[in-house]
Formats: structure tokens, C-alpha cells, sequence
């Protein structure tokens, strides 16, 4: 620790205040400026959001639909649950959602030519200029205009490593690190800048590096009027997605959320010992494994209120709760 | 929904006050720093008064932006519904029916002009 | 008991004000950040001083949020109430080194 605040003391340097008014400021001038220009073209430029398209938002709602159904299924009865599912299953299956019934037939070379993809792909596209072009275009400029000089020098200290990086034009060995080029600057602002744009501009502003990762990482992928994208970017086959979705509904087996709910009424309310449900469960899954159909809730009532009526446990509880009542 | 709240007056010009403390604390700075290299004396590190016009103009600011900014919002979702009636969420036009005892209980009602 | 059931939790918070509590802590907390760094940079701060005098500094801006803004009860606004004191503080780094290097560098190092 001693070396090194000798090492600096020895590296007091003094610059030429030409240099702060002549670079340092006009930099950061030019960023926030820059930034500002961009996030108002970025604005100009995506115009009015797009009308979404009735045939595609009933092929997403559709298979939401299917999604809901699966997940909500408790709160319909057994009969409203089995209608709802036979009849998405045979909608998904003949393709009455899909917006484009013969999209499977049609050849996929030509993906070019569909005038909804290649605009989900000028978006992205768009987007990704906006950001790239000023930061080339200013890095460019900095590295032609101010590089070979020492332009400021950090408070803190850095390891080594960044020598190279930070103080690229200047090649000296010995200068601390501390000491760094204009392209340093540069990077310095670019991180700095993007709470003052926050401040600047409000949250949604294009210069966003958050967004700017999440750009790079979902390029490709359209709004909701957009058609969708597989992974491989050709455009998903919505038919198989709605018989994978009709798969999925085939499999869920409907399990109602008032089944019991008596039984559950009169344990929660202290009426009943817990164990009346532990029992139910398991002669539900004997009734379920002995009987193969996959819905036999009556066959599995009438088995628990043999097993509950023969418990003398139960009975008491029953009668004691009829006499209160 | 969201109603946007008036930026607190006091709020404001206290962040102003703390901003040009700050800006009048960085001037001596920089002119004491001219004046020590002039007269080629060390420095001593900044004079005291400096500092602590400086440290004032921070807390000053933190107070002043603390008021300026808006107001947190409660996050409940009770508390929401609550300020809600339940004639704007359970209202359902079609099933209104008109054709009900008020006819007979307001019928010798007189409205005010 | 039937699989499954409705979550009580779904529907407990509204998210826009989570969202908005957020963003009004963002502002404070970046715009408090550049102050701070100006300060720095005047003072002359280096090396680990400056960083401990960021770390100060965020801790009295949330003491000051803690008593005027959430009015010295934070859990009606935020789903962690010890998120007070800690949310935006890493963020508002990156605006702190960059003023604290603009102001150290006019005052301190130039002519």
C-alpha cells in the first residue's frame, strides 16, 4: 500500500485544461445529445402500435383457451369440464382456429415472401440499428479525433489487465493505470449515461442497455400481429402446436374442486376428526386402482361413505354435528 | 388511474438550494486549488469550510429529492378495493331491472330545481 | 383434497405500484447517485474512500426514504420491506464513478 500511493504521488502529472474543454465535456455533450436524438428517432420510427389482426389474436386466444381450461379445471363440474374438453380437442384437431388453414401444405422456401414475417423482422432489425450505428459511429469519431493522449485520470485503482484496454494509444509501460485515453471515457459515459437518459427521457427510453441484451437475445421475434416464430426461425407450425395443446387436454383428467367439499366443510370447522379425509384419500386411490375407468367419483363416493358411515368415529362426529345443528 | 401528483414546492426548492450549494462549494474548491498553485503552496487537503458546505448541499439534496419524488404507492390489493364501491365492479347492466317498487315508494317525490 | 387450488396469493398485490414504488426509488436513488459523485469528485476522494463515501451516502438516502417517504413503516409498499434499503443502490454505481471522475478530473487534475 505504501509503493503504491509513492508510485502515484511520483505520477502527479498535470494536463493541459485545453484538453478539458476541449474533449472531456464535448464528449459527454455529445453522448447525452446522442442519446437524446436516438431515443426520439426510435420513436418516430415505430409510429402508431399495429392494429393486431383478428384471425391471428383468435389462434393465440384459442390456444390459451386450451391453457386455462387445464389449469382452472376445478372450478367447473365434471360435465362442463368434459364438454369444454371434447370440444377444444376436436376444434384443435380439424384446425377451426388456425388462421391460415393450408399453412402446413404450403412450401416453406419462400419464407420471404410473407409480407407479416418480413415486417416482424424489420422491427428487430430496426431496433438493433438504432443502437449499433451511434455507438459505431462514436467510437469511430473518438478513435479518429482524440486518441494518443492521456485524457484523465481515474480516482481508483486497476489492475494491469486493464492497462491495455484503457489506455490504448498510449504506449507507455510505466503509467499507472489510472491514467486513461479518451475511448475509455467513452465507456465510462456509456454506463454512466443510462440513469441520466432514465431521468432524461422516463423509463421506456430506446437507450436502455438492459434492453438492448434483451433485444439481441429475442431478435427475430414478432408482436402480437406478428406470426409466430419457431426456435429455428421459420415460422411455427401452428398445427402442430394446437395437436401438441389437444394432446395436453387429452391427458388432464378433471378433478372437481367441490368433490368432498362436505366432508372438508365439516373438518375445518372442528366437526369432524382429520382422519375422515386421510381415509377418503385412500379409498379414492383403492377405488381408482381397482376400477379402471379413469372418472369414477360416484363408485369412489359411494365406497367412502360405506367406509365413513362404518367408522364409529365418524358417526359420532355426523350425529354430534346434526345435533348441534 | 394514476393521478399525477403535484412535485412538492418546498421539495423543489430545496434540491435547488442543495444543487447550488453544491455548484458554489465546487467553485471555491477549484479556485482555492488555482490560488494554492499560484502561491505554489501544498495541498493540505481542502479547508474545513468547504467540506462541510459540501457535506450540507449532499444532505440537503437527499432531503430535497426525497420530497420531490412521488409519494409510494400502497401495494395491497386490498387496500385498492377498498377505496372501490361495489356498484362500479359488480355492476352488470344487463341484469339491471327497472321495473321494481321504486315506482310506487318515490312516486310523490319531488326533485329541487 | 383436490390438486389444484386457487392460489390466495394471485391476485394480492397490484402490480403497477410494485412497478411504480420501483421506479420511484430508481429516480431517487440514480439522481441522488450523480450528486454524490459530483461531491466525490470535489472533495477529492480516491481509491477506497470514495467508495466508502458512496456507501455512506446511500445509507442516509435510505434512512431519509425510510422516514419521509415510506413514514417509518415500509412494508405497505414494498413486498420486502428491507428492500428499502437496498434496491437501485448497485445501479446508481455505474453514475456515481462516472461523476466522481468528471468532477475529480477538472478540479483535481487539471491545470
Amino acid at each position: 500500500m505504501g509503493a503504491w500511493t509513492v508510485l502515484q504521488e511520483r505520477q502527479a502529472m498535470l494536463l493541459d485544461p485545453a484538453i478539458r474543454d476541449w474533449v472531456l465535456i464535448p464528449i459527454m455533450i455529445v453522448m447525452v445529445l446522442v442519446g437524446i436524438v436516438r431515443h426520439q428517432v426510435t420513436v418516430l420510427l415505430n409510429g402508431t402500435p399495429k392494429k393486431a389482426d383478428l384471425k391471428s389474436a383468435r389462434e393465440t386466444k384459442a390456444l390459451q383457451r386450451g391453457g386455462i381450461l387445464r389449469a382452472h379445471g376445478t372450478h367447473l363440474p365434471e360435465h362442463a369440464f368434459e364438454a369444454r374438453k371434447t370440444f377444444l380437442s376436436d376444434a384443435f384437431e380439424k384446425g377451426t382456429y388456425e388462421k391460415d388453414p393450408n399453412a402446413s401444405s404450403k412450401p416453406k422456401g419462400n419464407v420471404m415472401q410473407d409480407p407479416a414475417y418480413v415486417e416482424t423482422m424489420m422491427d428487430g432489425m430496426k431496433k438493433n440499428m438504432m443502437n449499433i450505428i451511434p455507438q459505431t459511429v462514436i467510437m469511430a469519431w473518438i478513435n479518429f479525433f482524440f486518441s494518443g493522449f492521456v485524457l484523465i485520470k481515474l480516482p481508483f485503482p486497476l489492475t494491469i489487465r486493464f492497462k491495455s484496454m484503457l489506455q490504448r494509444g498510449i504506449e507507455t509501460s510505466d503509467m499507472d493505470v489510472s491514467w486513461v485515453s479518451s475511448l475509455s471515457w467513452y465507456f465510462l459515459n456509456l454506463f454512466g449515461l443510462q440513469s441520466v437518459f432514465t431521468l432524461i427521457l422516463g423509463s421506456g427510453h430506446a437507450a436502455d442497455a438492459m434492453r438492448d441484451m434483451q433485444a439481441m437475445s429475442t431478435m427475430g421475434m414478432g408482436a402480437a400481429a406478428g406470426p409466430q416464430m419457431g426456435p429455428t426461425g421459420q415460422p411455427a407450425d401452428m398445427h402442430k402446436i394446437f395437436l401438441s395443446e389437444k394432446e395436453n387436454l387429452d391427458l388432464t383428467e378433471h378433478e372437481w374442486g367441490l368433490e368432498n367439499v362436505e366432508m372438508r366443510v365439516l373438518v375445518k370447522y372442528g366437526k369432524l376428526p382429520r382422519s375422515v379425509l386421510v381415509d377418503y384419500k385412500k379409498a379414492k386411490s383403492l377405488g381408482s386402482a381397482s376400477s379402471q375407468s379413469a372418472s369414477s367419483p360416484s363408485s369412489a363416493s359411494a365406497q367412502i361413505a360405506a367406509a365413513a358411515s362404518s367408522s364409529p368415529a365418524v358417526t359420532a362426529g355426523k350425529k354430534k354435528g346434526r345435533r348441534q345443528v | 388511474m394514476a393521478v399525477q401528483q403535484a412535485p412538492s414546492q418546498l421539495g423543489r426548492i430545496i434540491c435547488l438550494f442543495g444543487f447550488l450549494l453544491l455548484f458554489h462549494s465546487g467553485y471555491s474548491t477549484f479556485e482555492h486549488l488555482s490560488y494554492l498553485k499560484a502561491v505554489d503552496g501544498h495541498e493540505a487537503g481542502l479547508p474545513l469550510d468547504i467540506t462541510i458546505e459540501l457535506l450540507m448541499s449532499v444532505a440537503l439534496f437527499g432531503l430535497g429529492i426525497v420530497l420531490v419524488a412521488d409519494d409510494f404507492k400502497e401495494i395491497l390489493m386490498e387496500t385498492e378495493m377498498a377505496k372501490q364501491s361495489i356498484e362500479s365492479l359488480d355492476a352488470r347492466p344487463s341484469f339491471y331491472s327497472f321495473n321494481h317498487r321504486g315506482r310506487a315508494v318515490f312516486r310523490n317525490v319531488v326533485l329541487k330545481d | 383434497m383436490s390438486g389444484q387450488q386457487i392460489n390466495p396469493d394471485d391476485a394480492l398485490y397490484v402490480d403497477m405500484y410494485i412497478a411504480k414504488n420501483s421506479q420511484t426509488m430508481t429516480f431517487i436513488r440514480s439522481s441522488y447517485s450523480a450528486i454524490l459523485g459530483l461531491a466525490a469528485g470535489t472533495l477529492g476522494l480516491t481509491n477506497w474512500s470514495g467508495f466508502i463515501f458512496y456507501f455512506l451516502g446511500s445509507a442516509f438516502l435510505s434512512l431519509l426514504i425510510f422516514l419521509v417517504k415510506a413514514k417509518g413503516n415500509p412494508s405497505p409498499y414494498f413486498r420486502q420491506p428491507l428492500d428499502v434499503f437496498t434496491e437501485g443502490v448497485l445501479g446508481g454505481m455505474l453514475s456515481y464513478i462516472l461523476f466522481w471522475t468528471l468532477l475529480y478530473g477538472i478540479i483535481h487534475v487539471y491545470d
